[in-house]
């Protein structure tokens, strides 16, 4: 049987879910149809009293009827539950057949008895009632079928050969198929109502179970990603242990070193190794706060580096990195230069060091350049701070941290690299890199037009140095 | 001293409705309710018969209501434990239940009064009045049937208030369904 959904498109048939809901529904309510059925037929019963029945006959009639409904009601109620599909469809039929059969017992009634009801008038009551009982048996299109020609042959033979008045058969058969056709009509439109409602409600289920299919695996994914973050803490809280016990340990003898460094200075020495043990002293102070930065960056799991811009003297912080790596660059066989620059910025100088000491590090150990550049040029969008060498270049700049993390190389690790553009994130500007394999490499640190300081009080210290010679 | 008065009188109400509640709370609740709504339909019955008597012409009493009575305790008992096992607490279920089982009831009510427990005297009054008949044992269709609406038009009150009664005083009261709860 073909019925509509809601949005006009036609449903080929009947789903098994729809079918057992039917069958379901129709023994489920088997009780509800028999009361329903007991009052049409006692109020059927007191018509045909009126037309002229006998209340014997009406009673009897009545007692009968009751005890068939009752016999349904046990037969829905309990048969249903224990049999398969099949077998439950044929149950769902007797049920609304016998119903029907049933309430068509009064014209067996009427027939035995001495005195009569006006068969015409008894016919239509009968017909009236069957109509009310359209609703009771549409459910399945076939039953309701076959209950309502049950009905309307009995009417046609009641009225034929039993009636206690003259009637024409061809007018009797006509309205009766008159009758008929109507109560087809509204039970089939009721069928087609209540299959369109059964239709969502399947669909209701289904999509209930695929939410709630999807909820349990929300809830498996949630619980592993739970597991795994707990696992992750366990993790982070040992490394930042870790971390702590090494910073402690390092602290110590690091604050020896520039104390004793400090010793050495005091004594008598000759301006060039006095700078040089300024620039120990300063790399070992470095190494110091570094220590103390990678300690906090531990205790706060993530990059809450403490940032302090001040007034930077490019030329200063170049010619110290210059002198800091010189010797370094000699014994690697590589020449540092720098080119001296007036402009003053607005940045933390231990962050900008750190910077621009990893690049110069990596260049040196492990780009085999023969010739490092430091320096400084004008953009539009504010300044760069150039690290050029010509070094073997990088592969692939977009894959290589990626690749040299999981895959140590002669480039190292690279994480120096990925550091210092997190900290110049953390300063503002913006770290970049071009590179060509075997002609060498660009640092790019971008320092925009917000942090350069066009006029300032500050004087380099190189400007001093300069002045005094 | 109104403040005094009003705290006495609702600790009174609530020393009444725990009695109603101990009362109509208990293992035979449905037992006391139907038994006192059986006074109250009994009531309302005679009540109808004398209003019916005095509005309609010809209208007479059709005797004890003993059977109507035993009827309502069986029917109403039967349906308040269905509706304490189902925990019927919609009030549709006995205002429509009502309905429902009160016409055949009826019937039965009037068949039992007919045939079981025959008066001559009474068949022979319905059967003279209804079908002209004057020599008859049983009652005619069509005095049985006038009998039955009869019948029915004198319970109708009862049956349209001792419903929305019991609603009202066993679920909105939640005593009938404590035991469930």
């Amino acid at each position: 049987m073909k019925s509509y959904h809601p949005d006009g498109e036609l449903v080929h048939s009947l789903c098994e879910p729809m079918r057992k809901t039917l069958i379901d529904e129709t023994c489920g309510d088997a009780s509800l149809a028999s009361i329903a059925y007991l009052n049409l037929a006692v109020f059927v019963s007191i018509v045909f009293c009126f037309l002229g029945l006998e209340a014997i006959a009406a009673i009897s009639y009545v007692a009968i009827a009751c005890a068939v409904f009752c016999l349904t009601a046990a037969l829905g109620r309990y048969a249903c539950k224990s049999m398969d599909l099949g077998s439950q469809f044929v149950v769902a039929v007797s049920i609304v057949v016998v119903n029907e059969l049933a309430l068509l017992l009064i014209f067996i009634f009427d027939i035995a008895a001495d005195e009569r009801a006006a068969s015409i008038t008894a016919t239509a009551v009968v017909i009236s009632a069957s109509f009310i009982s359209v609703h009771l048996c549409a459910r399945h299109s076939f039953p309701l079928i076959l209950s309502k020609l049950l009905v309307v042959a009995a009417c046609s033979v009641f009225l034929i050969f039993y009636s206690n008045v003259v009637v024409s058969s061809s007018e009797v058969l006509s309205l009766l198929m008159v009758a008929f056709l109507i109560m087809i009509g509204t039970g089939y439109w009721i069928v087609l109502r209540r299959r369109q409602e059964l239709y969502l409600q399947v669909q209701l289920q289904q999509m209930k179970a695929v939410a709630d299919n999807q909820n349990t695996k929300l809830i498996k994914v949630l619980e592993e990603k739970e597991h795994s973050q707990k696992l992750y803490q366990n993790e982070s809280e040992l490394r930042q242990k870790l971390i702590t016990h090494i910073g402690h340990d390092l602290r110590q003898p690091i604050s020896a070193a520039i104390f004793m460094l400090l010793k050495v200075r005091e004594s008598q020495q000759s301006d060039e190794q006095a700078l040089l043990v300024d620039d120990t002293r300063e790399c070992i102070q470095s190494a110091g706060r570094m220590i103390e930065n990678i300690v906090q960056f531990s205790h706060y799991d993530n990059l809450t580096i403490e940032v302090n811009p001040t007034l930077v003297c490019l030329d200063d912080v170049l010619r110290s990195l210059a002198r800091e790596y010189s010797v370094l660059a000699e014994k690697e066989h590589c020449t540092l230069r720098f080119v001296s620059s007036s402009m003053v910025i607005n940045i933390d100088p231990d962050l900008l060091k750190r910077i621009l000491r990893n690049l110069i590090v990596n260049v040196i150990r492990h780009s085999d350049a023969t010739k490092l550049l430091l320096g400084v040029r004008h953009r539009t969008e504010g300044i760069e701070l150039w690290v050029l060498d010509n070094g073997c270049g990088l592969p692939q700049v977009d894959t290589f941290f990626k690749k040299t993390v999981s895959n140590s190389t002669s480039y190292g690790l690279g994480l120096g690299m990925q550091i210092s553009q997190q900290l110049a994130q953390t300063c503002g500007a913006q770290l970049k890199f071009y590179s060509r394999q075997g002609e060498g490499t660009l640092c790019n640190l971008l320092v925009p037009n917000s942090l350069i300081v066009e006029s300032s009080n500050l004087v380099c210290n190189s400007h001093k140095e300069s002045k005094s010679a | 001293m109104e403040l005094i008065s009003s705290t006495k009188k609702k600790t009174e109400k609530k020393i009444k409705d725990s009695r109603l509640q101990r009362l109509f709370g208990s293992k035979y609740s449905i037992y006391y309710f139907v038994a006192l709504f059986s006074f109250y339909v009994a009531g309302m019955l005679k009540l109808t018969d004398h209003i019916l008597a005095k509005f309609i012409n010809g209208y007479e009493f059709s005797g004890s209501y003993l059977i109507g009575l035993g009827v309502f305790f069986c029917a109403s008992t039967v349906y308040l434990h269905l509706a304490r096992r189902n925990a019927w607490l919609n009030w549709r279920y006995y205002i429509l239940g009502s309905v429902v089982v009160f016409f055949p009831l009826v019937f039965a009510a009037s068949a039992l009064k007919v045939f079981i427990n025959p008066n001559a005297e009474y068949i022979y009054v319905l059967n003279k009045q209804y079908c002209e008949i004057e020599e008859s044992v049983s009652l005619c269709g069509f005095a049985f049937a006038s009998l039955v609406s009869s019948m029915s038009l004198r319970a109708l009150p009862v049956v349209l208030t001792v419903p929305a009664m019991f609603w009202y005083m066993l679920v909105k009261s939640e005593s009938l369904f404590r035991e469930r709860k």
